[in-house]
């Protein structure tokens, strides 16, 4: 990427923007009770009371989207960085300290890459009982791989530059050493990965709540609104479509900054 | 070469064997008694302390965790990798019947996604409208974003009932398997796309483009020849990423398409606590990744034989 960042990307931060305020001031106000369940007033059409309608239990759809944005890009974020926490941690170490430390990481990580990420969510998560623990864990089992490989492979690329050996040989302690040359380089590229890793946590935890192993009702998250709304799917695509473009717009829109971002770094 | 593989073949054995390790332990961690479970599967018992005893020596739960897990990696080996809780059928036999729907579903996928995205790039590439190029680029990291359990709905909405073009689920023949595997195809072509088209641009940019097209052969000679080969390789990692999502990841599609695959076994094994097939999963899954990264490997030193020669092969 040659120029400056240009209306998409702008255009993407703004939609980001509008998101994570939606989600943070549905902390303190929702239009309604997101969780109130109203018979009387199932899978009305939007009128100027339920902005977006309300849903088979009678809630507002917009409440629960909102409080669906807090749920999912709030665990998302935690996710993403617990998982960025971990990746850089032994991706540094692997990179910075090669040898039997590396030898040994890299072992594990080529025993993780063995399993296919999503199986592996699913089997956690079905037999470890879904819980945010049990999903916590079962993101960052999977996602940490490619996290630290990028990581290694940017240590590496920054260990080999002649200013780094230098201070080396001068006598720097590692600690110093990463803290003030390795770090520099790798934080913006961790930053950029973290961006597109909560993106995919979020895609992934939504379609595990879609099953029915990720976030359980009756709490909202954009998955397990799809899932409910796929019973009244015929009559009411609304539903459905809401909850769906909602994760494809804000993943959307984080994925795109994040490439912009990788671009504009490497 | 024939070393090269090799060696990428003892590479596996310790990966399934840790493999094997990990589901181990993943059930030890289970908060239910499988004994337990296997006796009230049909809800109607209600077992005294001694039956559970009983059956908990059957199922060998009382001997230490070594001889449980020596014992069931003997058994993997012997091809007896034990019997369904539900069914009592052998697991492995289930499994191998559910893997060639899920295999034959992401063959698909794949297939429909790379006869997508090739064409699309080299359009993409040959023509020299900016605005076309950007705005199929931010198309397709949009598509890329799609969750495949919103676009299986939508698609079945759309093409099976209101058109009529598909079936709407089950696995009644190899036709049943399309709609399902464009659902999957689509946010894989996306991505697909942009790659496609990066590396295709690098490769037009040779010196040895500009020298074909002095000589003055036809265009199309020259994507086919050259272009499209040298593009492939980087092509081909993003393909074996893919490959190995989409065979876990096609669980959702699976179950929504009513597809009798892997993932809905181990859907329907999780929700009846099935542990045996559970295991054989989180096995059978780990062998078959194996043997995609085997093949993409062989796929890559087919191609380009420098590879081959022991350079650094960055994994």
């Amino acid at each position: 990427m040659n120029h400056k960042f240009g209306f998409g990307f702008w255009a993407s931060v703004g939609i980001l923007f509008i998101f994570l305020a939606i989600s943070i001031v549905s902390c303190f106000w929702t239009p309604h009770d997101p969780m109130k369940v109203a018979i009387s007033n199932v899978l009305m059409e939007p009128s100027s009371e339920y902005l977006l309608g309300t849903d088979s239990l009678g809630r507002d759809i917009l409440s629960r989207l909102m409080l669906g944005s807090r749920i999912s890009i709030s665990f998302g974020i935690l996710a993403a960085f617990l998982t960025m926490t971990l990746g850089l941690i032994l991706g540094v170490a692997s990179g910075y300290f090669g040898g039997w430390v590396d030898y040994g990481i890299q072992s594990v990580v080529y025993l993780f890459q063995g399993i296919p990420g999503y199986a592996f969510m699913i089997a956690i998560t079905g037999i470890l009982e879904p819980s945010m623990f049990s999903l916590t864990l079962a993101v960052v089992i999977t996602s940490w791989t490619s996290f630290a490989q990028m990581i290694r492979g940017e240590v590496l690329a920054v260990k080999s530059k002649p200013y780094v050996k230098s201070v080396i040989v001068l006598g720097a302690t590692p600690f110093y050493c990463i803290r003030h040359y390795i770090m520099p380089t790798v934080i913006p590229l961790a930053l950029t990965l973290l961006m597109m890793r909560i993106s995919t946590t979020i895609l992934l935890v939504a379609s595990l709540s879609f099953i029915g192993l990720g976030i359980q009702p009756p709490l909202a998250d954009w998955g397990i609104m799809v899932q409910e709304g796929m019973t009244y799917y015929r009559t009411f695509p609304r539903l459905v479509y809401i909850p769906g473009i909602a994760i494809i717009l804000f993943c959307g829109c984080l994925n795109y900054i994040g490439e912009r971002l990788r671009g504009y770094y490497l | 070469m024939a070393s090269y593989l090799w060696k990428k073949v003892l590479l596996a054995v310790p990966t399934i064997l840790g493999i094997t390790l990990i589901a181990f332990i993943l059930l030890q961690l289970a908060p239910s008694d499988p004994a337990l479970v296997s006796l009230t599967l049909d809800g109607t018992n209600a077992p005294t302390i001694d039956e559970i005893q009983i059956k908990r020596h059957e199922l060998g739960l009382d001997k230490p965790y070594i001889e449980q897990y020596t014992d069931w990696l003997k058994g993997l080996l012997h091809g007896n990798w034990g019997n369904s809780y539900i069914t009592n059928e052998p697991v492995l036999d289930m499994l191998i019947t559910a893997s060639f729907v899920t295999v034959l579903l992401t063959v698909f996928a794949v297939l429909i996604s790379m006869s997508i995205a090739l064409p699309l790039a080299i359009i993409l590439v040959m023509s020299s409208h900016k605005t076309i190029r950007t705005s199929v680029e931010l198309i397709s990291i949009f598509i890329a974003t799609v969750p495949s359990f919103w676009l299986a709905m939508v698609g079945i909405h759309i093409f099976a009932e209101n058109w009529s073009l598909f079936p709407t689920n089950g696995y009644d023949s190899l036709y049943s398997l399309v709609l399902p595997a464009i659902v999957l195809a689509i946010p894989v072509t996306g991505n697909l796309i942009r790659v496609q088209r990066i590396s295709l641009e690098e490769v037009r940019s040779m010196n040895y483009i500009l020298f074909a097209k002095a000589k003055g052969l036809p265009i199309w000679h020259i994507i086919y020849k050259y272009m499209i080969r040298n593009s492939i390789i980087s092509v081909l990692s993003l393909l074996g990423n893919y490959s190995r999502s989409l065979l876990g990841g096609a669980v959702v599609v699976e179950l929504i398409f009513s597809l009798p695959g892997l993932g809905s076994a181990v859907l329907q094994a999780i929700q009846l606590r099935d542990y045996p097939m559970i295991q054989g999963y989180i096995v059978i899954m780990g062998i078959i990744t194996i043997l995609v990264n085997i093949v993409i490997d062989l796929l890559y030193v087919w191609l380009q034989p420098e590879i081959s020669i022991g350079g650094t092969h960055e994994s």
